[in-house]
């Protein structure tokens, strides 16, 4: 549960950079506000473009939406939410880029199973006024003009996620929330560490997979020892074949 | 050297009038019909009449096109302002074979009879047919797609001896959908261009590709509040309301990129953002909300009446659905636009997306629907063709289970009503639906 922990630092890092520049940055502590408004409200609610007050993350604009996750108690501070940029009362009438970034902390978090897709899904629920879609690429948030009125602002709009986040996963320890609105130029490293920390998921899949007896990929890297090379070399043999014919067809790499 | 005998461009442009002229007398039929719904979907009808009038006049005048598929780079195609055609498209003759039940018949015989195995998708099968039969023209160059499923890479090889002297650029693809299988398509997608541009006399023009990868952007992020609509319950709008955006925004190489479909897609955005204002839905007794997890069948008319008249149904979300796939190309440099263009295509497309790689992204697709649409049932993984699907069935309704969803699977063709007959799906999908019900489990 360590192999992320350098991701996690590196955002920390990249906080602190962004902080020496100039940018705000803002710090909730724990039960700091409590979420306006009446809960229990219908989930997946949607709100409307006439509705609408401040949008975050349209994919024209761009967005970064990660869970990273540690076993590592120091690395995470419970209940902190922090925010670079201006707050939603700031952003009223405007459409922004967005990064959303979860850091969890305990010793048994289900990494494997559906519960991040399916916390996630979740996350504003009980939030009147606040749709939210996780995509591929990110997330995408409409915030009403109602909700605003209310008082909504990222400190209750993150304590709220990370309720959500716990109750849907009891094994969550700690939990903290970035979010930046500060523009899409500081969005760019935040992608770059959530890519990063994608790459590091999946070689931490494929050890898992080779210490089973399988292996999901092939790194190119060494043939030496592999169970596969007469295959390959089979196969290099008749693409070599194929290329030396007079070509009447163009190819790809793989024929 | 390619040839194209006259006789060869005639029997082409003798299917593409018969089509043309049942286009225009449907497209004249729907213009007539009073319901908003059904209105708002005539520019896609238009558009489609619009690209069958285009293959016809490229094969009149022998203008260069490559035969290719919307998953294959259109952007690129677009910047060299190079006509492509696809081999599921007009020369099937949809339109014909969905009014003329003797052509459809003899379709279906032609399918038949190609060569290659009768189990793989009709779809590619079709395609194959309307080239053997010479009803679909001969390109100056083809693009081979060769990926998600074995199957239409062997088709493909069918193409191949068909047009025996047609220049064919083999496109390869990654398995995983990281960074290095981005790259990896990318650079297919950079010999990909110069081959056509070789083959073609067609250049690549690099600010033409920016213009239509920023116009792209934006509609992928209209195509996204569309969808965002149809999570309201009752859903705004009906069964596969959302074809239409697929086929203007990926498959119809004239309205590409294209203010029309912009426009078309806000008009659709209109109409439902009204309706949920309203607290209106499609039905006005919206009871059981379906994923339909696999492209629109040739039969989803039919399907989308029997669901909404003897279930209340609607199918919220269908395969070429699911907006939130797409990553926004960055148009900043040639590189980034090229990765763009390579992830848009290779990982996000429709049946691309789920049937190249891991299952995991079938599954992610499946429980991101299901939760953010608030599906009742999923139908899956049915088409004959798709038998990566099948091989993960078990997976999906453990899948399904952890959400909530009641899975209904059973074997179907989505091209081919005689694999099974509209009236045996009407009586698996109405009894299961009635079942759940009765049980309180939807």
């Amino acid at each position: 549960m360590e192999y992320l922990d350098s991701c996690i630092r590196e955002i920390e890092a990249y906080i602190w950079a962004l902080a020496s520049s100039g940018r705000q940055v803002r710090e909730w502590k724990p039960n700091a506000r409590s979420v306006p408004g009446p809960m229990n409200h219908e989930s997946n609610q949607l709100v409307l473009a006439r509705d609408t007050a401040v949008e975050l993350g349209r994919s024209n604009v761009g967005s970064c939406f990660g869970v990273l996750w540690t076993s590592s108690s120091e690395l995470v501070e419970d209940g902190r939410i922090r925010l670079v940029g201006p707050d939603l009362g700031e952003l009223i009438g405007q459409s922004v880029a967005f990064c959303q970034v979860l850091i969890l902390q305990g010793q048994d978090i289900p990494v494997t199973d559906n519960s991040f897709l399916i916390a996630s899904s979740s996350m504003t629920d009980g939030l009147p006024g606040v749709m939210s879609r996780i995509s591929r690429s990110g997330i995408w948030c409409r915030i009403s003009y109602a909700s605003i009125d209310l008082g909504l602002c990222f400190a209750a709009l993150g304590r709220k996620e990370l309720d959500n986040w716990r109750s849907r996963i009891p094994a969550i320890e700690r939990a903290e929330v970035l979010f930046l609105t500060s523009g899409a130029d500081d969005l760019v490293p935040l992608q770059g560490i959530s890519a990063l920390a994608e790459g590091v998921i999946r070689s931490q899949q494929i050890e898992k997979g080779r210490q089973r007896g399988y292996d999901l990929t092939c790194s190119l890297a060494s043939c030496a020892g592999c169970e596969h090379i007469s295959a390959c070399a089979a196969i290099t043999k008749s693409v070599e074949r194929e290329n030396m014919k007079p070509a009447k067809r163009e190819e790809g790499t793989g024929r | 050297m390619r040839t194209v005998s006259s006789a060869e461009r005639a029997k082409s442009i003798e299917v593409l009038t018969q089509e043309i002229e049942t286009q225009e007398a449907f497209v004249e039929f729907v213009s007539g019909v009073e319901d908003p719904a059904v209105q708002l979907q005539v520019p896609n009808l238009k558009s489609m009449l619009a690209l069958t009038k285009k293959v016809r006049q490229v094969v009149k005048d022998d203008e260069p096109f490559v035969y290719s598929w919307f998953v294959l780079g259109p952007e690129i195609y677009h910047a060299m302002d190079l006509f492509w055609d696809s081999g599921p498209r007009a020369e099937f003759g949809t339109f014909l074979a969905l009014s003329v039940p003797e052509y459809l018949e003899q379709v279906l015989k032609d399918c038949d009879r190609v060569a290659v195995s009768s189990d793989i998708c009709t779809l590619h099968r079709l395609a194959l047919s309307a080239i053997e039969m010479k009803r679909s023209p001969k390109p100056w160059a083809a693009v081979a797609c060769i990926h998600p499923c074995d199957g239409v890479s062997q088709a493909q090889s069918a193409v191949e001896r068909a047009w025996p002297d047609v220049p064919m650029f083999w496109m390869d693809s990654p398995y995983y959908p990281d960074e290095r299988g981005v790259k990896f398509f990318a650079g297919q997608m950079r010999r990909m261009a110069k081959f056509l541009e070789e083959h073609t006399g067609k250049r690549l023009d690099l600010d033409k590709l920016r213009d239509v990868c920023n116009a792209t952007n934006e509609q992928y992020a209209l195509w996204g509040e569309f969808d965002a609509l149809k999570r309201n319950r009752p859903c705004p709008v009906g069964s596969w309301a959302g074809y239409g955006i697929w086929n203007m925004m990926q498959n119809n190489p004239l309205t590409f990129g294209q203010p029309i479909t912009t426009q078309y897609i806000k008009s659709l955005i209109t109409d439902a953002e009204e309706k949920v204002a309203a607290g209106k839905g499609h039905l006005e007794n919206e009871k059981v909300r379906v994923l339909f997890m696999d492209i629109a069948p040739v039969w989803f008319a039919e399907f989308a009446e029997m669901l909404e008249q003897e279930c209340n149904g609607v199918v919220v979300v269908e395969g070429q659905g699911g907006s939130y796939a797409y990553t926004p190309i960055d148009t900043s440099t040639e590189e980034s636009m090229f990765m763009g263009i390579a992830r848009r295509n290779c990982m996000e497309t429709p049946m691309i997306r789920t049937s190249r790689g891991p299952v995991d992204i079938i599954i992610n697709d499946m429980i991101r629907n299901v939760l953010d649409y608030k599906i009742d049932v999923v139908i899956a993984p049915g088409h004959m063709g798709h038998k990566d699907m099948q091989a993960s069935l078990k997976i999906i309704r453990d899948a399904c289970e952890t959400v909530g969803a009641k899975l209904l699977n059973f074997q179907y063709d989505l091209f081919d009503n005689r694999y099974m007959p509209m009236e045996e799906i009407r009586r698996i999908v109405t009894q299961f639906i009635d079942a759940m019900s009765e049980e309180k489990l939807i």
